[in-house]
């Protein structure tokens, strides 16, 4: 038996050696320099309202002066909390059988109308909160999420499914009608993916940011859809771009992705993009303890500094959201954290 | 115990391998998808079935069963051990398997792997001892 002790630990050794080996060979973002510095501004966080939640939230999708809204798994159910997260309360309707609905749907909250937008399904629904009443409208188009940036008035991030193109398309929930198109990075093959990333509004320039997640690009336009400037984030990569290919079931990354950008929220005529990149002037230590998020002005783009929200019990942060000028709402795991932040 | 444990690997490495082997082009595609093994995909997609079928023929005869059980727990844990980085310390983490186990999440796969590891560790240590306990019964041996 001795014997098979010694094989059995030696090919355990192996098996462990050839596993660091691996993965210390791989392109794992921020193992080597990203070829940027990050201008970090102080104080910048003036008040952290935190709570834990036993729900699970998706995302928020909604505020008012009085409330922000919540959805998670459940299309049918909104959860909303005071800017202070000291309560919470649910709010649930009756939404048709729809398959494929959940669980890839976006929403959004403008009391007491709710918009879920449900990609996979192909249908938009207005709900009416307060009278429990709903329209569901069947779209000819495929798309991967919605963002209503005023009642009755959505862009649709959609994909042309012969082409792979990515897109965004007006659509007008009221009439059910389609309207201009705009696409941001034109007709480069399998843009849809290439170019995957976040859209936001700026409720104060009234302009819209598309921001890749592969790339460090950023484009602004107006909600006649005409492209008011282009820019970049502050982060480079050495992937600028992620590779697809075709697979008997359709279109896919065709090797692993880096994240440049991880998460976008705008709002008070400021961008802020969670980064997935280490600057060169920040210690390991430091920035894997925060999430370190890069401030831009929507009018122009310009970089106007960095700051940190720190992770909770490692968690990184999941979803960012503005609820108005000056307040991010942070999603971690288990904890919601709403953050007033000083004028940028 | 040692037959049912042996059954088992072989119908896995079987199935594993052959179906890799039907659908190498797609296997090919998932395994560049890997930030592991992104770069050796084109090598691992062709040796690996061929491994996992040279094991399946090690286990079946039994004077080398023993090596089959020995590449048997070397693959296992390598495997294991890929699942669990890749859940842990990936920064992209893509489907990569084929056939029925394709229908497996990532976490159901690393329960399934650590089982056959643990099996391939007990067909190793039965196998030892079954030849232990027939050398000691052979006549005038004692």
């Amino acid at each position: 038996m001795k014997k098979q002790f010694i094989v059995i630990t030696v090919l355990t050794l192996l098996a462990s050696g050839v596993l660091l080996a691996l993965n210390m060979a791989n392109d794992a973002p921020n193992r080597k320099k990203n070829g940027f510095t990050r201008d970090m501004l102080e104080n910048v966080i003036l008040k952290a309202d935190t709570a834990t939640f036993e729900n699970h939230f998706t995302r928020a999708c909604g505020w008012d002066s009085s409330y922000i809204y919540f959805s998670g798994t459940d299309p049918g159910v909104i959860y909303r909390s005071d800017h202070a997260l000291a309560r919470l309360d649910t709010l649930r309707v009756t939404l048709p059988d729809i398959e494929n609905l959940a669980p890839v749907f976006t929403s959004a909250v403008f009391y007491p109308k709710l918009y879920v937008a449900g990609g996979n399904a192909r249908v938009f629904i207005e709900v009416d909160l307060e009278k429990g009443t709903y329209t569901a409208n069947r779209l000819d188009t495929v798309f991967s999420f919605a963002l209503t940036y005023r009642p009755g008035a959505s862009l649709l991030r959609t994909i042309n499914s012969k082409t792979f193109y990515g897109g965004l398309l007006e659509y007008s929930p009221a009439a059910n009608e389609l309207g201009r198109v705009l696409e941001p990075f034109g007709r480069e093959a399998y843009s849809f993916f290439s170019y995957d990333g976040q859209l936001g509004y700026d409720d104060q320039t009234k302009s819209f940011i598309y921001m890749t997640s592969y790339a460090n690009k950023i484009v602004c336009f107006d909600t006649l859809l005409n492209v008011t400037y282009r820019s970049n984030t502050i982060d480079t990569t050495r992937t600028p771009t992620s590779i697809a290919g075709r697979t008997a079931n359709g279109v896919t990354h065709a090797a692993p992705p880096t994240y440049v950008n991880n998460e976008l929220a705008c709002g008070g005529g400021n961008l802020y993009v969670f980064s997935n990149l280490m600057a060169d002037n920040e210690q390991h230590h430091v920035y894997n303890g925060n999430n370190a998020i890069d401030c831009y002005r929507a009018e122009n783009g310009n970089y106007a500094g960095s700051f940190y929200l720190p992770r909770f019990n490692r968690e990184p942060l999941l979803k960012m959201y503005m609820a108005g000028a000056g307040r991010l709402i942070a999603l971690y795991k288990h904890h919601i954290v709403s953050y007033s932040l000083k004028e940028m | 115990m040692i037959y049912v444990i042996r059954v088992a690997f072989i119908i896995l490495w079987v199935y594993a391998g052959v179906s890799k082997l039907i659908d190498y082009t797609n296997f090919k595609f998932q395994l560049g998808r890997s930030p592991y093994i992104e770069h050796l995909a084109g090598f691992v997609a062709i040796a690996l079935p061929l491994v996992e079928i040279g094991v399946a023929i090690l286990l079946v005869f039994d004077k080398v069963k023993i090596y089959g059980f020995y590449a048997s727990f070397f693959m296992m844990l390598l495997f294991t051990g890929y699942i669990y980085a890749m859940l842990n310390y990936s920064y992209f983490i893509p489907c990569s398997c084929g056939g029925i186990l394709s229908r497996l999440d990532w976490h159901s796969h690393l329960v399934f792997n650590v089982i056959f590891t643990l099996l391939g560790l007990a067909g190793i240590l039965l196998t030892a001892i079954s030849r232990k306990q027939a050398f000691h019964l052979k006549p005038g041996i004692h």
